[in-house]
């Protein structure tokens, strides 16, 4: 196996990532939400500049801060994805305290921040709220229609191999 | 305390509890097939590919055991929930599963009702 990665997606419940991995592994995507438990784990093979990598990824259950996420899930992560839901501010009101737990605890593991469900953009929520410095890092997606959901990864996995 | 004797053990764990051993490539050695059908000689990672990160990360580290919670496992169809502890020994990996399939299954319709709630009063707390 070439370069096995593992991947964590993190954010409080109900902001996407159950659906981020599945649009991005399956291509489908369901207006349903079944709430995580535990941990599901996908894989998936990308190529990045020639680079065969193996994505482990895992989906575990959301939690309003990361440091209530079971210890043994987050250990040994290349990479994690944060992501919060636009139209939600409870899902990135504590965006920079999450940031710093990465830093203090994952340091120099890339971190890729996603606001997801952009399609609710212009509904209860403008764009131009999202376009001030605080947000400067993030990646907008749409896993309902997949926009930018697999440049998120591929962004991330950039961070990974440093490249 | 409850208090067991090693019979009354192995019935209780008879069917919740599958044990696999691995070589450090992940072929299978052993399965008691006790929960799913593991063909010796298969790789674990084609069993379920938690293994693809968590046995690289098991050989590199110094801890010799790793424990996760409610791993997912889709076969045939059906759902499972199982706890697994995967354990370093001196020339291959043990892989126990402890199955908690309806545990986890009352705690995500608990959790799932919850977390509706939740999100429908953050949504209207924020239009009005
Ligand atoms: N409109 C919209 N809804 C989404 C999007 N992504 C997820 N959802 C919905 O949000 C709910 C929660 O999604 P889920 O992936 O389970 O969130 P998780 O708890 O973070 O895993 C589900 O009803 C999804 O259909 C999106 O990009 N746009
Ligand atoms: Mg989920």
């Amino acid at each position: 196996m070439a370069h096995p990665k593992k991947i964590v997606l993190l954010g409080h419940f109900g902001v996407g990532k159950t659906s981020l991995i599945r649009r991005f592994v399956e291509s489908q995507f369901s207006e349903d939400y079944l709430v995580t438990v535990g941990v599901h784990v996908k894989k998936k093979e990308i190529s990045i500049d020639g680079n065969n990598i193996t994505l482990v990824i895992w989906d575990i259950e959301g939690n309003t801060s990361i440091d209530k996420a079971r210890k043994s899930y987050l250990l040994g992560t290349s990479g994690f994805i944060y992501v919060f839901d636009i139209s939600r501010p409870e899902t990135f009101e504590s965006l920079e305290t999450e940031m710093k737990y990465l830093q203090d605890n994952f340091e120099n593991v890339p971190v890729e921040i996603v606001g997801n469900k952009k399609d609710k953009f212009g509904e209860a929520v403008s764009e131009e709220f999202f376009k001030t410095q605080r947000f400067e890092n993030c990646t907008f997606t749409s896993a309902k229609e997949g926009d930018n959901v697999e440049d998120a990864f591929e962004q991330l996995t950039r961070k990974m191999l440093a490249i | 305390m409850i208090c067991f004797n090693i019979m009354d053990q192995n019935l209780i764990f008879q069917n919740i509890l599958h044990h696999i051993t691995v070589d450090f490539n992940g072929i299978v050695l052993s399965s008691n097939d006790t929960l799913f059908k593991v063909n010796l000689g298969s790789n674990i990672n084609d069993f379920h590919p938690i293994f693809i990160s968590s046995i690289p990360q098991l050989l590199s580290q110094e801890e010799k055991i790793m424990a996760y919670p409610g791993l997912n496992i889709t076969q045939n169809s059906t759902q499972v929930f199982c706890d697994i502890t995967i354990k370093k020994e001196v020339n291959f990996i043990s892989i126990i599963f402890f199955n908690f399939t309806s545990a986890y299954i009352s705690k995500q319709q608990a959790t799932q009702s919850r977390n509706e709630k939740e999100i429908k009063r953050q949504l209207g707390n924020k239009k009005s």
